[in-house]
């Protein structure tokens, strides 16, 4: 669906490549997030891959074509929703949906189903001025489905939702990916990246410094223990056991045995943990 | 094509939806009709005889229509700015620039209309319907070049107002030309809307068109449109 080939961007007027050589693909079905800290180049990615910017270096395929060969029919068939709410604020959501609607000549999603998915349906026709920023990014997001796009580009799309909503956009990118679509999402946030993402690359100062699942990734880089909270009495007892003959370790086993266990976790990293261990910086 | 109507009514509901383009889009047009049906006559009769001075009056009105159309028109372009709405029509499978040229001919269309039936609101000038005619196309075509220029040079709002103010007075200067013979006139020439008034001089004083400033003032207009049109989309 999508492969990219040694991406390379200077803009013009810098010295300094804002993308050095960036390759990944994604697949049918799959979610890939572009993580890094503001300014890495995940936007610019985004904008190379969507045809916002030209003049890059290197090759973009889109739906198995050359970016260069698709022209703005290549829209009816792509999905972007950008990192800030952008809407007519006069016009109510349901008119911003319509207006957008007509622009494709593909039949598009009811604009009522799209407003009920993410609990706006009771808000349709109120003015998008009068929305607070949670319900103009969900607006956001629901419109990138209105043509029920095959590849979906969704920058931070879960920035600035209570945790219902958030919920909820999420399980729609995962119903979304269930449905065969493919996903490119930029964020800075980990925990969405850890939830939603069949692949992570890692993006710093234009260069991409790893591809993986993030299940692979917290798994390879944390420490091969199981930390175990028990008490002893009324105190709490914090001790940790390593993972090889973990069935045999008598005092694991004692523990579990004794009824006293409140928690037990494997030491795997986070992907924030991953993320500063690979590149050397924080988020 | 079909989204053309969509935009429409979404312009008409943006437009009729916000007290300040309301006041622009349909007081303006009354009181300059009011000022120069009524006030200007009253003054005439009354206080300094102007009858003189009517065609020029006349002109002063008139373009101001084109400036308060473009003025629309600019603002709102600049609220798809504001809400980086340019932006995600780039990513529609529409092409922006005709979004923006639609947008441009329906806010000529309003002035076009206003300034043919300009003459017979004010009765301030007469004029053969047909003569003044491509006049009227003239003097409605500088609606586009006043929404581009507001936003070529504004970076918001408030910048726009002053761009406005400041070449509201410009536009005027023109005016002085008809005070001139000789052809130091037209050192007013690099002033676009120049040309339309001595289009509509040459209707008024000679009975016919004047073909030369007509068609200097069309070949003006649509340079300038171009490239204030290629600046807008390398800005934006």
């Amino acid at each position: 669906m999508i492969k990219v080939e040694n991406l390379e961007f200077t803009y013009p007027k810098s010295k300094k490549k804002a993308l050095n050589g960036i390759s990944f693909q994604i697949k049918e079905g799959e979610i890939f997030g572009l993580l890094g800290p503001n300014g890495a180049g995940k936007t610019t990615t985004q904008k190379i891959i969507i045809g916002l910017l030209k003049g890059y270096g290197g090759n973009v395929e889109l739906l198995d074509k050359d970016l260069q060969n698709w022209k703005s029919d290549l829209y009816e068939r792509i999905g972007v929703c950008f990192e800030f709410p952008n809407h007519y604020q006069k016009l109510t959501a349901l008119e911003n949906l319509e207006l957008f609607a007509s622009f494709y000549s593909r039949k598009t999603v009811d604009p009522h189903e799209l407003l009920k998915m993410v609990d706006l349906d009771q808000d349709a026709n109120q003015r998008v001025g009068s929305f607070s920023k949670g319900m103009k990014m969900k607006l956001n997001f629901i419109r990138a489905l209105l043509n029920k796009p095959q590849i979906l580009f969704l920058d931070e799309p879960t920035t600035g939702l209570d945790p219902v909503s958030s919920r909820q956009v999420k399980n729609i990118i995962l119903k979304k990916k269930k449905e065969g679509k493919s996903i490119f999402l930029t964020t800075h946030n980990m925990t969405v990246a850890d939830e939603l993402c069949d692949k992570v690359g890692f993006i710093i100062d234009g260069k991409l410094n790893l591809i993986a699942s993030p299940k692979e990734l917290k798994i390879k880089h944390g420490k091969k223990l199981v930390k175990v909270e028990y008490l002893k009495g009324d105190k709490l007892i914090r001790d940790k056991f390593q993972l090889a003959n973990l069935g045999t370790n008598s005092k694991f086993i004692k523990l579990l045995k004794g009824g006293q266990v409140q928690t037990i976790h494997t030491a795997d990293a986070t992907l924030e943990e991953v993320f500063i261990k690979v590149t050397g910086r924080q988020l | 094509m079909a989204y053309i109507g969509k935009l429409l009514v979404n312009d008409l509901r943006n437009i009729l939806r916000d007290k300040f383009y309301v006041y622009a889009f349909v007081a303006y047009p009354i009181i300059f009709v009011v000022m120069t049906r009524f006030v200007i006559p009253w003054i005439s009769e009354n206080v300094y005889y102007l009858e003189p001075f009517y065609p020029m009056l006349f002109m002063m009105m008139a373009i101001m229509i084109p400036m308060v159309f473009g003025f629309i028109t600019a603002f709102l372009i600049m609220d798809e700015r504001d809400e980086n709405l340019l932006t995600v029509l780039r990513v529609m499978p529409i092409s922006r620039s005709a979004y923006l040229i639609y947008r441009m001919l329906l806010m000529t269309l309003f002035s076009f209309i206003y300034v043919a039936m300009f003459p017979a609101l004010t009765g301030l000038v007469e004029v053969p319907f047909l003569l003044y005619l491509p006049v009227a196309v003239l003097f409605a075509v500088f609606t586009p070049v006043i929404a581009l220029i507001i936003n070529v040079l504004a970076s918001n709002k408030v910048q726009g107002f002053a761009v406005m103010k400041t070449l509201g007075g410009a536009f005027l200067l023109p005016l002085f030309a008809l005070f001139i013979a000789e052809n130091w006139k037209y050192v007013f020439g690099l002033i676009p809307n120049f040309w339309t008034f001595m289009a509509l001089d040459k209707v008024l004083t000679i009975g016919t068109h004047d073909y030369i400033h007509l068609g200097v003032g069309f070949a003006v207009h649509l340079a300038l449109l171009a490239v204030l049109f290629h600046t807008f989309n390398k800005k934006f």
